[in-house]
């Protein structure tokens, strides 16, 4: 067999941290020293790397805004990364660091706890967010009231461990996130593979779910999560229609099991038992080169990952093309190889001048 | 890592496919990659750092000390240290209760020996500063690389103190390799009917039984046993799926001692 059993990469001179980078860092000491020190009265430019403690700007006509603090009229970066500047307000975006939720994001999350007509979701950010009974499409109904049997069977909706995707609606005072699932594209996760990425690597777009070669659906959570799945029909009819935002009455007609005139009928018994499916445990078949295929998207994902590239569906679809030149799936665990494949994915884009 | 009732499902259906079909896409007989570092810490006469892919970490040093041999039965004691866990708690006991037999039991002791009166002691500390499956492979061979770079202090007085009252004199900053046979450990997870080497944190949670096959001296030795790997789908195991791991261990050893030493 060709592939290594076990790969070792050895260090012997002295203890080195993993994360280290192999490029020559003292250039980049000296720039910081000659040409980004910030002078009196100016600001440190958009897009500048800063560290924690790293003067941004004496002038004290900015607003002070996340990841600064201000001692004697001078702001500093509290964090490490990158300065962003709108209008007058001055913040920090940081490199690393938890998911911070905004409104309208896309995210993936696990149920951690189930409680008083509420789900406690985590989803990666600082404290666990919340979705509420009344946030969720319920079986058998179209908009209806929540009832008191409805709360006392919460966890046949959802329970801890569940894997499912949702907006975030609102955010509370201390940060932390209200999420709702009223629509077919959110809902419990079925028919797949999960992975998580550092959540600073999605970059926000207006679509979050996509059908990719293979018959494959990623959804990239904007906090890091991601979900790889067999294609639905639900996912082939959005992207078909690209109607965002389908309303629930649709839900039973486009969820496979359609009866004629069942959306005109009021609720049958029919339409209650089909539409549970959205709650439902049980996987679809999936056939064993599909089940590769999966393995092979979260291994190119995991590779750009690891090179610290942008996850986009573009790239996630030219990283797959790159590692075709890899039969084995299994050989893209390889640090080599993942490296390889990121510089691929950066060469193709620069070639098409993207980059 | 909890997982949902969908996911363990489809992870199961992969697991017991022949050929298996893991999660990374990983063959049954493939390791994880895991980036060795040796001989870092100034104060122990041997030390090892291992990181495996997926973040677990784990630092090993030896240490040493000069015994009288009639008043120590064990010349080597293992301590483990898992950041998370209690040091009461099952795992972490296990763990070092298997390590300490093990490494009792596969080790010859007349090679630490120093005179006719005096032994080396050796002292083994582990630590996993993270772990996110189980981690006895890995921390095995962090043992096997940390003793393979070991540094002894050479002894200059003579080896034969039987009759004189000497204590044993070494030479200033003159070391010698310490040379045992260093047994490793492999955890088997067991999926149906496939045996996987290296089971990743969620394929663990989804195997039904796991092994631990010992490894020493060019064949598997004791001890073999079952590991629980999860609560939740833990069953007895089939012969075969032993004969199995043997066989797979008995081919994989070899290349993955290759591995280490090279």
């Amino acid at each position: 067999m060709s592939i290594d059993v076990l790969s070792v990469r050895k260090r012997q001179e002295g203890f080195q941290f993993v994360n280290e980078l192999e490029s020559d860092s003292d250039s980049d000491v000296e720039m910081a020293n000659d040409e980004d020190k910030v002078d009196s009265g100016e600001v440190a430019k958009d897009g500048t790397i800063v560290t924690p403690g790293e003067l941004v700007t004496d002038d004290p006509v900015w607003m002070r805004g996340h990841g600064t603090y201000f001692l004697e009229n001078q702001t500093y970066a509290s964090v490490a990364g990158t300065v962003s500047r709108v209008n007058r307000l001055l913040s920090v975006i940081p490199l690393r660091g938890r998911y911070a939720p905004e409104t309208g994001d896309h995210v993936i999350g696990r149920i951690a706890e189930v409680g008083n007509r509420r789900w406690k979701v985590d989803i990666g950010a600082k404290q666990h967010a919340v979705l509420m009974l009344g946030s969720v499409n319920l079986p058998g109904g179209v908009l209806r009231r929540k009832s008191e049997s409805d709360e006392l069977q919460m966890r046949n909706f959802l329970k801890e461990g569940d894997l499912l995707n949702a907006e975030i609606q609102s955010l509370f005072q201390d940060g932390s996130a209200s999420l709702h699932t009223r629509s077919l594209k959110y809902g419990k996760l079925r028919n797949g593979t999960f992975l998580q990425v550092r959540s600073p690597l999605i970059v926000r777009s207006k679509k979050h779910t996509h059908n990719l070669p293979g018959n494959v659906t990623v959804i990239l959570g904007v906090n890091g999560f991601i979900w790889l799945r067999k294609t639905s029909k639900v996912d082939n009819a959005s992207d078909a229609s690209n109607v965002s935002g389908r309303n629930a009455a649709t839900l039973s007609g486009a969820s496979g099991d359609y009866k004629p005139g069942s959306n005109s009928v009021s609720i049958t018994r029919l339409e209650e038992e089909s539409s549970w499916e959205i709650y439902s445990d049980k996987n679809d078949p999936i056939p064993e080169a599909m089940k590769r295929t999966i393995a092979r998207y979260s291994n190119v994902i995991r590779a750009l990952a690891h090179c610290e590239i942008g996850i986009t569906e573009a790239r996630v679809v030219a990283a797959y093309e790159a590692s075709m030149a890899y039969s084995h799936v299994g050989s893209l665990i390889d640090k080599d190889n993942m490296e390889s494949i990121g510089q691929d994915v950066i060469n193709a884009e620069k070639m098409r001048g993207n980059a | 890592m909890v997982m949902s009732l969908t996911e363990k499902r489809y992870l199961q259906e992969c697991l017991i496919s022949k050929p298996p079909l893991r999660p990374d896409g990983r063959n049954d007989d493939q390791f994880r990659p895991i980036e060795v570092f040796t001989d870092f810490l100034p104060t122990s006469n041997g030390s090892s750092k291992i990181v495996a892919s997926d973040g677990t970490e784990c630092v090993v040093s030896v240490k040493s000390k000069v015994v009288d041999r009639s008043l120590e039965d064990d010349l080597i004691v293992v301590d483990v240290d898992i950041t998370g866990r209690r040091d009461d708690s099952p795992l972490v006991q296990e763990i070092a209760s298997i390590l300490n037999r093990v490494l009792l039991l596969q080790i010859d002791q007349e090679q630490l020996r120093l005179t006719q009166k005096y032994s080396f002691k050796l002292y083994i500390d582990v630590l996993v500063l993270s772990s996110y499956s189980h981690p006895l492979t890995l921390i095995s061979f962090a043992i096997y690389s940390a003793l393979n770079s070991t540094q002894l202090p050479t002894l200059i007085s003579s080896e034969d103190d039987l009759d004189v009252a000497e204590l044993p004199t070494f030479h200033d900053y003159d070391m010698s390799k310490l040379n045992i046979d260093i047994p490793i450990m492999f955890t088997l997870a067991v999926c149906g009917q496939n045996v996987i080497v290296d089971p990743a944190s969620s394929e663990s949670d989804v195997a039904s039984n796991g092994i631990l096959v010992t490894w020493c001296k060019g064949k598997v030795g004791a001890p073999i046993r079952t590991l629980s790997l999860n609560e939740e789908y833990t069953r007895g195991i089939h012969p075969d799926r032993l004969a199995e791991s043997i066989r797979l261990i008995e081919i994989l050893a070899p290349k993955v001692l290759q591995a280490l030493d090279g």
